[in-house]
Parts: structure tokens; sequence; C-alpha cells
């Protein structure tokens, strides 16, 4: 008996070792990943890459101090830890030992430090935008061995850390003996020590990259990924059910169905990173929505439920908040009061006001689609027919994408009423988010309402100012609150991202977590 | 001859001049800053207000001109604000995709429209007359759009028997010796890339040749008609000369130079870049970067683009008025 259970034991032992071996032969680690994107890249240096197709390329060819996974959170990369000082403002930094550029240049300290005095404010060009985001509160920095680089902050900062996970933007590492080669050149034939090296771009029509094998941060788990120019939709989905891309994002609403309903296709969903707004332009002097009754009476009088299934079936999540619920404070739904649709409460507050009638107003939209708003200007026409209902006369002013953004930066407001706009999370930070109403960004910035409450700018304050992103939480949770009560925007809804991949790749999942431009692609692993 | 040519040429300056002088100014004055795309979702009004300084935007127009003026006779088309690169290197980078699409498409449209033109003038009115007839109506009339769309459906999602999208199998691409996929395979001698090419550019060639088709089928057709009426075809019959000879050797000939024209200016359409049907195959062709630089008010591109199109709309013109004076020795310059 116990010779024939140690021999059933061997052949299990033996037909276990087989099904390994079939497991891992059953992906091909050399294969290519076919991605795709609607234009060309802009920018391959990550102090200029800014848009989305640019930062799938940037945040695949460089590594950070610190790196975001998949969910948002952090991990250490280039840096292998970190101290902070008992001042709360001074970081040392202790680099991996060995990580070499895909040049051969050595990724030390002092590599590091030539990458911040590129970047830092005061060396900038005016084309690096997210330079004074990610140093514009640093005070100093020094390599003061090979594998140690100091910080000191200007002051304590909550977003710190997570700021320098932006591998894909200007916190992204280059090779210092690369771009000094050729620092014009740089942008097209870029130097980084992320998980792939740059091979070719031909404009217009591709962006290759292949395995870097010295990669510090493990195996790559396949061959390259060649990026490939696909302006129109439509074709894009017919290349991922004929095999001719692997993975898309930015999914259309009316291709998600038919992609669902497609054999060779698989589909992911996650909860977006962004959100849809309806903005009071500067409303402290707009003679209507200085006062809050009418803002509250736009709100109530909307049905974002109805309208938001009627443009976007089930895509959207409801705005409980203007956090998205994969951020930070954001997943507090239950304790959120946004502000219901209730017609009765919106026209009680318009009579309260002086306007039992209703009244006229004008709102400024665009004519494209956007992640947070894939309805485009149909989003407008729906809201103009809800407020309608009780008597409120919206005049739309459609406008091209960049006719609409200089006009909604242009300072003073001129000739509209409401906005609606969006915004999509370029960090996981709330702060991201909650910026969008900070004191700083009136006139001209990112402040479109022109919102200056003090007690929400002590929240948002003290968020930012908070010793560590965990402590931070509870303010961003009582600034998104106070933007509910307040009502200098109403948030429309939070729109999901679609993922799909063709069915050769084997972990797609992996490609989760609604962080598009930090999916690492290195861990996904396509059929033979 | 040559002189005619010459002064062509010389006509030309002022005409190309002046359509880059209308979209230099319609762009400043109609299209919004190109520094807030540049600078994204971040961008701040400093930083707004600085980049547009760096990109000597916020010149008087008149200066901006003068710079502009400068720059192009010194053979500087400008450099693309978002790339970086200049716009003469990415527009000729990007001229044998748009070259190779067109005289495809065209020599498609030419072989088959001219041939069914002539046997629907032979046989007027018959019932392949009348079949053709419609057809080409139909041919111009879908809208290349939709005619693309549906073609990738039914060929490359459905039957798999052609690529969707793209212009060269990355698995087997053509080495890169003038840019041309076609000629470059042959140079290189890697048949298996020219078949691979010429799959690629079968379902864009057919969606644009599809339209004109139509349009010189019925050029064909009204000409032969008009043609095969004359003196001298009844006297070519007259003398037992056979049927094929008559209408190919003396009344095509005769008939091609309408013809000519508009093979000539479908070309020169299709040279400046054909957007529609660029966007749709993911072809890497000048008509996508224009537009694409309208929408990201690139100026240099678009100004780059226009001129292009400018110029080889002058060309194409010259070249076809070349011709005629090869078809028909009684032309001459």
């Amino acid at each position: 008996m116990k010779k024939l259970l140690t021999a059933l034991l061997a052949c299990l032992m033996v037909l276990s070792c087989f099904a390994g071996a079939s497991a891992e032969e059953a992906y091909n680690p050399d294969a290519i990943l076919y991605l795709t994107c609607t234009n060309d890249p802009t920018h391959l240096d990550p102090a200029l890459a800014t848009d989305g197709q640019s930062t799938i390329l940037t945040g695949s060819l460089y590594s950070a101090l610190i790196g975001y996974n998949q969910d948002g959170t952090l991990f250490m990369d280039v840096a292998e830890s970190y101290d902070v000082a008992d001042d709360g403002v001074t970081y040392t930094f202790h680099i991996r030992d060995g990580i070499k550029f895909h040049d051969g240049t050595p990724c030390d300290a002092k590599a590091v430090e030539w990458n911040w005095n590129r970047v830092s404010p005061a060396n900038a060009t005016a084309d690096m935008t997210y330079s004074s985001v990610l140093f514009g509160n640093v005070e100093s920095f020094e390599a003061t061995d090979d594998l140690t680089f100091v910080v000191k902050l200007k002051e304590t900062d909550s977003t710190f850390l997570t700021l320098q996970g932006s591998n894909s933007l200007a916190a992204g590492l280059v090779s210092p003996t690369a771009y000094e080669a050729d620092p014009e050149g740089f942008d097209r034939n870029p130097v980084g020590c992320g998980p792939y090296k740059f091979v070719k771009w031909e404009a217009g029509q591709y962006v290759q990259l292949e395995r870097y094998d010295d990669y510090h941060g493990g195996k790559v788990e396949n061959g390259g990924i060649i990026l490939r120019v696909i302006p129109e939709t439509s074709t894009a989905v017919s290349e991922l059910m004929t095999g001719g891309i692997d993975i898309m994002d930015s999914i259309a609403m009316d291709q998600v169905e038919l992609l669902e309903a497609a054999d060779s296709v698989k589909i992911f969903t996650v909860p977006g990173n962004n959100l849809s707004l309806l903005s009071f332009a500067d409303f402290d002097k707009n003679p209507l929505f200085s006062d809050i009754r009418l803002r509250q009476a736009v709100c109530y009088a909307l049905d974002m439920d109805s309208i938001n299934k009627a443009l976007y079936g089930d895509k959207m999540d409801p705005g409980y908040s203007v956090l998205p619920t994969c951020m930070q404070a954001g997943d507090r739904i239950d304790e959120y009061t946004p502000i219901g649709y209730d017609t009765e409460k919106a026209k009680e507050l318009m009579t309260e006001a002086g306007y039992p009638d209703g009244f006229e107003c004008t709102l400024l939209t665009y004519n494209v689609t956007k992640g947070y708003n894939p309805a485009g200007e149909q989003l407008a026409v729906q809201i103009a027919a809800e407020l309608e209902k009780v008597g409120i006369k919206v005049n739309i002013q459609i406008l091209p994408w960049s006719e609409f953004v200089e006009k909604m930066y242009a300072d003073p407001v001129e000739g509209y009423d409401m906005i609606l706009h969006g915004w999509g999370a370029d960090y996981n930070d709330s702060s991201n988010i909650i910026s969008l109403w900070a004191t700083s960004e009136v006139g001209g910035g990112l402040n479109h309402s022109g919102y200056t409450d003090p007690e929400f700018e002590e929240y948002y304050q003290s968020a930012l100012h908070s010793p560590s992103y965990e402590e931070a939480g509870e303010f961003y949770f009582k600034a998104a609150q106070k933007l509910n009560e307040d009502v200098p925007s109403y948030c429309l809804g939070h729109c999901k991202s679609y993922i799909a991949t063709s069915q050769s790749i084997l972990n797609g999942e992996g490609l989760l977590g609604g962080w598009g431009n930090y999916a690492h692609y290195w861990m996904i692993k396509k059929a033979q | 001859m040559l002189k005619y040519t010459l002064k062509r040429l010389l006509m030309a300056i002022p005409v190309v001049w002046g359509i880059v002088t209308i979209v230099f100014v319609l762009m400043r004055v109609f299209s919004a800053n190109p520094a807030y795309l540049m600078l994204g979702q971040r961008a701040t009004a400093e930083r707004v207000a600085e980049l547009t300084a760096y990109l000597g935007l916020d010149k008087p127009i008149l200066t901006q001109y003068g710079i502009f003026l400068k720059q192009l006779f010194q053979g500087d088309w400008g450099t693309s604000l978002f790339s970086g690169q200049p716009v003469m290197t990415e527009l000729l980078g990007r001229m044998p995709a748009t070259i190779e699409l067109a005289l495809f498409a065209v020599f498609i449209a030419s072989i088959i429209g001219i041939v069914l033109g002539v046997i629907c003038a032979v046989k007027q009115n018959s019932p392949l007359d009348r079949v053709c007839q419609v057809a080409g109506l139909a041919g111009i009339s879908l809208p290349r759009f939709w005619l693309g769309l549906m073609l990738i459906i039914s060929f490359a999602v459905n039957m798999g028997i052609l690529p969707v999208s793209g212009r060269f199998d990355f698995m087997n691409q053509p080495e890169h010796v003038t840019g041309f996929m076609i000629l470059d395979s042959i140079i290189t001698g890697n048949w298996k890339a020219l078949g691979s090419t010429l799959k690629y550019l079968t379902l864009p060639g057919i969606t644009i040749a599809i339209s004109s088709v139509g349009t010189i089928m019925r050029y064909t057709r009204s000409t032969m008609l008009e043609t095969i009426r004359q003196d001298y075809i009844r006297t070519a019959r007259a003398k037992g000369l056979r049927e094929t000879t008559v209408v190919v050797r003396h009344a095509l000939k005769n008939a091609l130079i309408p013809i000519i024209t508009v093979i000539g200016m479908e070309l020169g359409g299709l040279l400046g870049g054909s957007v529609l049907t660029e966007t749709i195959f993911a072809w890497p062709g000048v008509g996508k970067y224009v537009v694409d630089g309208i929408n990201n008010s690139d100026y240099a591109v678009v100004q780059g683009g226009c001129m292009l199109v400018a110029v080889v709309s002058v060309l194409m013109n010259l070249v076809v008025d070349l011709l005629y004076a090869s078809l028909d020795p009684r032309i001459r310059y």
C-alpha cells in the first residue's frame, strides 16, 4: 500500500511538472504587443510629454524613484527605500545599486540629481508643463554619494511621493549621457531605464520599443511593444477583432457592445479616474449664479441618472462627489450628500431667488468626445432639454476643442454662464482633482468657476501639507463635501474605462486599475 | 515648350504665395492659440503666456508674416509646434505613401474607367451601358468613409483575405530605400514584401478608385460619343479598318484630351492627400497630417501642407497641358 501511494505521488509530481511546463510554454516570451492610439505621440522626452499616446510610451521607457502599481498604490522603483527626517521635509532616497540606462550609463544618485536639475522649475523650459507641478515644492536636492539622494522640501507635502511616481511625466529619469550627446534629438531618440528601450518612430505609422533584458524591475514577459497609429476607432476595432492589434483602450460607447459580442475579444471594465463637470463660470461675478439658490436649482433640475443612462448606458458611475471611487476619499460614497434630482425643490429655489418663471443662460461646450464624456456635445443637448422643463432656457455654444480650451481659460470669462468640461486625473492623488477649485487657480487657471472659499481652501491646504498620504484623506473628504454644499461645479459622473484585448493576451486583467498611462505592459503575456 | 514651361512655373509663384498668405492670415485670425493644447490640461496662464512668447506668437501678425516669408525664401517651411520636426521633412516623409496610393488608385480607376467608357460609348443605350451608367453614378455618390468601412468589414473582418489597415506587414517589411514600398520591395528583391504591400494597398486603393472610375467612365463615354460621330471615323470605317482599330487608334486617341484632364485633376486632388481614406485605413499620408495640423492649430503644418497642395495642383495642371501637345500634334506651345 505504501509503495502504491509513493508511486501515485511520484506520478502526480511528474504530471504537475508537465502541467507547469505547458502553462509556461503557453505564452511566447518574445511576442510583440500591438497597441493602438488615434494620433502620433507628440513627445518621448518625459519632461515634455502630456498627452495619452505619449505617456503610454514614456511610461514604458522610463523609471522614476518611485512607481505606481496597477491600482495606483506606490512601489519603490529606482530607489529601494527612503527615510523621512523628523522635520517632515527632508527625504533621503537610497538608490538601488547596479541600475543602468539602456545605453549603459549608470542610473545612480548623480544621474538622478542631473535629471532633477534638468526639469526643476529654475531650469525648465516653457513647454515642460509638469515641472512646477512635480518639483514646485522642492527647495533643494543633492546626491550625497553614488547611492544616496537627499531632497529638502519647502514645506511638508502629502503629495510629494505620489507625484514622484509619475515616471511617464517629468519624474521619468533620462540618460544624462544620451541627452547631453544630442539634446535636440533626444525627444526622437529617447534613452531611459524602464522595461523597454526605444527602437524606431515612423511618424504617422508606429513607434516600436523592445524588451530591455537588464530591467531592474523583473523579467519582461514579452518581446516588445509596437504602438500603431490608427486614427479611426472603427478601424482599430476591426484590427482588434482580426488580431492586427492586441490591446485597445479608449473604446467608444457604441463599440463596447460590438466588442462584447465578438468571440475574438476580451473586454475589461474599471472605474474611471475622471469626472465630468458642469461649472458655473466665474460665478461670483455672474448676475445669476452668484446666488447659490440658482446654482442649486440647476443641479436639482438635472436627472443625471436618466441622462447618464440615456447617453452612456451603464458606463457612467454616479457623481457622489468630485472624487472618483478609485481615488483617496472617493470611496466613501455613503457619507457624501450630493444634490439629487428634485424639480419641485428646483422651482422653489428659483422662486425664492426671484425667478419663478425661470431664466435664460448660456452653456459653453466642445464638439469632441472625451474620456470623461464619450457622448460629446450630446451631453449639453440633454442638459439643456432637462433644464427647459423647469423654465431654464439654455443657449448652447459648441466650439471645436482648441477654441473651447482657449475660451475656457480666458480671463475674464466672456459670453457664457456655465461650462461643460471635465478632468482625467494624471496621477493618483486626490489633490489632483481637488486642486481644480484651489484659490491659486482662479483667473486663467484651472478654477473655472472662480471658487474662493476659505474653509475649502483650508481643507485643501491641510490635505496638501499633511505629513502623510493617509492623513490627507480626511481633509480631501471634507473638501469634496464642501464642494457638494457650495456647488461651484456639479459633478455629473465618473466615466468607466474599458480595455479590450485579443484572445491571445493571457493576463489582460493585469492592465486594469484605471491608470492607463501607467499600465505595466511588461507583465503582459501573449500566447504563442 | 521650355519657354512655355518656365513661364507657367513663374506664373505659379504668385498663385502659391497668394494661397499661403491667405492660409497664414486665416490660421492666425480664426484658430486658437496652440500653446493651450501643447501644454495639456495642466496649462496655467503664466505657462501659456511664456510658451506663446517662446513660440513668437505674441508678436504682431505682420512681424510673424515677415519672419515666415524670410524663412520661406531660405527654404525653411517652418517647424511643427507639436512634434518639433521641420515641416518639410515630415511632409516629404509622408509623400511616398500618398503618391503610392494615389498612383495605384488612379491607375486602377483609369484602366477600368476608360475601358468601360469606351464600351458604353460603342454600345450606347444597350443594357450594359445602362448598368455601367448606374454603377458609375453609385460609385461617385457613395461616401468614401462608408465605402471604406464596408470594404474592411467584408474583405478583412468577415472573409479575412485582406489586411484591415496600415501600409505593410510588420513581420515582412521591405528595407527602406525610397519610401515607396512597392519600389523598395522590388529594389531589394523582397517578393514576399511586394505581395504583402500590394495586399495592403488593395482596400484603400479600391475605395478611392471606385469613385474615380465613375467620373473617368462618364467623361470617356461622352467624349467618345462625340468623337465616333466625326467624319474621320466614318472615313476610317469606310476604308475598311477593323472596328477595334477605329475605336482605339482613331476615336480614343482623339477623345483622350478631356479624359487626360479629368485623370490629371483626380491625381492632383489625391496627391494633396485623401483625408478620409487615409484616416480609415491608417494610411500615413499628407492629408491626415494636415488635418491634424488644423485641429491642433499647428500653423506651420497647415501652411506647409497647403503650399504643397498648391504646388502639386499647379504642377499637375502644367503636366496635363504639356501632355496635350504630345497627344495632339496640332497643339503647340
